[in-house]
């Protein structure tokens, strides 16, 4: 608990010549913490305040020195009464105050010191705290938001492999003969100064308890940091601040990096030039993570990969004269280059890595053409015209590249690469839908199969979870045929035959041909496909089927249990009745759940009770308190333990439940295989 | 010199909630770990709290005992600044007579010296 001493009030007892004190230490509560809102840590730096201190202080000594003056020009005036001689009792009175001043200089020091050393023990008293405190919280829970980014693969898969990596980084902080300090000294540290003599920027080393107790700073000497010094610690004080403070401090130092940075190249190439090693290692480090986490990550959106080019920007503009433009291509030369290095750094055998071998030459190549370019504006529209290394590798991709592969080009999903992923998806979609249909006997029923396949796996993004998709479907559909309609009788149950290794192959993407793709059973096999059938079979999707597909029905099963009583009629979808929850309340969906999904038109045909219901949560303010979107609802049809159905409403963004409807079965199947009915027709 | 002790008040939420705000140690406390605390208090997980309660009362008394020896010390010196002052003024009170005893012995030895020339 912090103690304010609010007031001390010294009393000079003349009597028994010793100081008396009355001390009122006013218990303090910091003002926020009543409303339970956090202080700023700022505002607890100075436990014992020696301005407060000192005042008072100096007031009690003052008192003290006028009474013993006072004596003192007593004694004067009784010389003076005596014709004594005026000049040598001035001098000593003279001396006398002099003697009593530096007594009083003496004993401020003395209490400053004390104060210090109180301070210091109350810090080092709130460090410990803070550790005990830190190891007191479920450790399980900061394990997970450790790792909850790719970022702390680095360190390895254990905390103690982390604390190793931590405290080993860290420790290079620090003389050997001095013991670790907590990390966050290391952080208070910072970036804090220029050197200006070597212009090599230095971070401050922290400060440390010698063997006697006494806080020390370390030499200015000792401050100074090789350029190599210098990105190690940088790259070390990112990760630490990533990791024990999460991405919003890590931006912010980050972003304080760029501040300093920019200083720095005003001053000196030199200090520049040590920046821009620096991002280059940032960058080349993995910190891309920063970029996408956390909800502040919107500082590092500024600096997006290849964000050298954002330090040339940003720090290094036509306004610092010291820069060349050479230097502003070379940059984002580098820029795309730790890039690329980045997104093959794992996948160097991979057809994608290969695939980029080119890239490096098409940079040699462009460097020399736009470094010779004269005309100023061409040449910075020849180096806007740079591709990324994704687009160019996409671009560029050899023959037969896998869907995985063009995966690992294009990295993880992230607000810049959307487009380049919705093209992929297409991409994969074509070649699983064409691997599949190519299984296919008939060349018009190779049609309807592909319109199937192509409204299942729309349904669905994660192509991991296609290969279920599809099997659940085989499976639900079970070879049954439409003898209405035998000519685009599909025969199911040879495609059932397919097995899961099948459908994953597919689902990753065949680098072979069609015609390449080992037979895995005779009845599975088309014949070798003539010029038309292939050509119909790489063929666009028709939006619409060449005949239309019969009409699937509805009928509800439980996912634990057999089939419902209603009877199922042929060809029928059916719906698995949801039950699972996780602990926290929130549905799991189960795979397939998208059938479950009931359409606006579905619901409008359940009972009457239950749609007002519905209608009302769909039409009403969707919002929270401050006007944030919770996104759109979702309602899919479940039953409960007892057997009664229900609709649950969710929030489709987050998975929480907003009601739950119940109604009868009879109703319920009446009207929902009545609305699939007519969708599918 | 007034005295001051440690109160130590039975757990609740409340006063966990009032020592924790006001502790020093949320200053060396990561993001993560305030984030965590935070979020026990509104979950008004108490078990967690019970076990952090200690620790953070142990702040309070230490920081206290800190303070309380502060004081101490501080009064030493301004005690020891108060001899040591009485002590310069005795000096320079007795440097005074001093001189004027000398004074006044050399004014003696001048006139007996002038009554020996008289003689």
């Amino acid at each position: 608990m912090i103690k304010k001493i609010t007031c001390f009030n010294y009393k000079i007892n003349l009597t028994s010549r010793r100081f008396c004190y009355e001390v009122n230490v006013q218990e303090y509560q910091h003002p926020l913490a009543e409303a339970g809102e956090k202080a700023l840590p700022s505002k607890r730096d100075v436990v014992i305040n020696w301005e407060e201190q000192k005042t008072e202080v100096e007031k009690a000594i003052d008192n003290h020195i006028g009474k013993l003056m006072g004596k003192n020009i007593a004694a004067i005036l009784a010389e003076k009464a005596e014709n004594a001689d005026l000049d040598e009792v001035e001098k000593t009175r003279s001396e006398y105050k002099n003697a009593l001043a530096g007594l009083k200089a003496k004993v401020l020091e003395a209490i400053q010191s004390k104060l210090a050393e109180s301070n210091a023990k109350i810090t080092e008293n709130a460090k410990q705290t803070a550790k005990e405190m830190s190891d007191a919280l479920p450790q399980d829970l900061k394990m997970q938001e450790r790792y909850r980014s790719n970022l702390a693969k680095p360190f390895g898969e254990s905390d103690e492999d982390f604390d190793k990596f931590m405290y080993g980084a860290v420790g290079k902080f620090y003389d050997k003969s001095v013991s670790l300090r907590p990390i966050d000294e290391v952080i208070i540290g910072g970036v804090t100064s220029f050197d200006d003599q070597a212009t090599i920027p230095y971070i401050k080393k922290p400060s440390y308890i010698d063997a006697s107790g006494v806080r020390k700073e370390p030499e200015r000497e000792e401050s100074t940091w090789s350029s190599e010094q210098m990105k190690s610690a940088l790259k070390t004080m990112l990760q630490v601040i990533y990791e024990t403070e999460g991405p919003e401090a890590a931006a912010a130092k980050y972003k304080d990096f760029v501040e300093e940075a920019k200083k720095a190249q005003n001053k000196s190439m030199t200090g520049g030039a040590n920046y821009m090693s620096f991002v280059d290692t940032f960058h080349d480090g993995g910190y891309e993570t920063l970029e996408d986490g956390g909800p502040n990550g919107e500082v590092l959106k500024a600096a997006p990969r290849g964000s050298v080019q954002y330090c040339i920007d940003q720090g290094f503009n036509e306004n610092s004269p010291d820069i060349s433009d050479t230097s502003k291509f070379t940059g984002r030369i580098w820029g795309l280059m730790f890039e690329a290095n980045r997104q093959f750094k794992d996948n160097s055998d991979s057809a994608g890595a290969k695939a980029f071998k080119g890239y490096e030459t098409y940079l040699k190549l462009q460097e020399p053409v736009i470094r010779d370019e004269k005309n100023e504006d061409t040449r910075n529209a020849k180096i806007a015209a740079l591709q990324s290394p994704v687009q160019w590798a996409l671009n560029n991709a050899p023959e037969g590249l896998s869907i995985l592969e063009k995966r690992v080009i294009l990295g993880p999903e992230s607000d810049s690469n959307q487009k380049q992923w919705r093209e992929y998806r297409e991409y994969a979609k074509t070649i699983f839908t064409n691997d599949f249909v190519s299984r296919v006997e008939n060349t018009n029923l190779r049609v309807r199969v592909r319109t199937i396949l192509e409204r299942l796996l729309s349904a669905e993004e994660d192509q991991s979870k296609w290969p279920d998709l599809v099997k659940n479907h085989l499976a639900n559909i079970g070879g049954v045929t439409n003898k209405a309609q035998d000519k685009t009788r599909i025969d199911w149950k040879k495609i059932t035959k397919l097995t899961m290794a099948d459908l994953k192959r597919f689902s990753e993407g065949s680098t072979t041909t069609t015609e390449q793709i080992p037979a895995t059973g005779q009845s599975l096999m088309a014949p070798a496909a003539s010029p038309a059938e292939d050509s119909a079979s790489q063929a666009p999707a028709p939006t619409v089927a060449a005949e239309p597909a019969a009409a699937p029905q509805v009928s509800i099963v439980s996912s634990d249990a057999a089939p419902a009583s209603v009877e199922a009629p042929k060809e029928q979808v059916q719906i698995k009745i949801i039950k699972e929850k996780n602990k926290k309340g929130k549905f799991i969906k189960p795979e397939g759940y998208k059938k479950n999904k009931l359409e606006k038109t579905d619901f409008k045909k359940l009972p009457k009770p239950i749609t007002e219901k519905a209608e009302e949560l769909l039409t009403k303010e969707n919002t929270d308190k401050e006007g944030k979107d919770l996104g759109y609802y979702e309602m899919w049809l479940g039953k409960n333990e007892n057997d009664k159905y229900l609709v649950r409403i969710y929030r489709a963004h987050t998975g929480d439940e907003a009601e739950i409807l119940y109604f009868e079965k009879e109703s319920a199947e009446a009207k929902v295989a009545a609305a699939r009915d007519s969708r599918a027709g | 010199m007034a005295t001051q002790s440690t109160i130590i008040k039975p757990f609740s939420i409340q006063n966990f909630q009032e020592l924790f705000y006001s502790s020093k140690a949320m200053k060396y406390l990561s993001r993560m770990d305030i984030q965590q605390i935070e979020k026990a208090i509104s979950e008004k997980n108490k078990t967690l709290l019970m076990r952090l309660y200690p620790v953070v009362i142990q702040e309070k008394y230490v920081n206290d005992k800190i303070i309380q020896d502060f004081i101490i010390k501080k009064n030493r010196l301004l005690n020891d600044f108060e001899a040591e002052g009485s002590g310069i003024y005795k000096k320079y009170s007795e440097k005074l007579i001093k001189n004027k005893q000398n004074k006044l012995e050399q004014k003696d030895l001048s006139e007996a010296e002038n009554i020996l020339k008289q003689i």
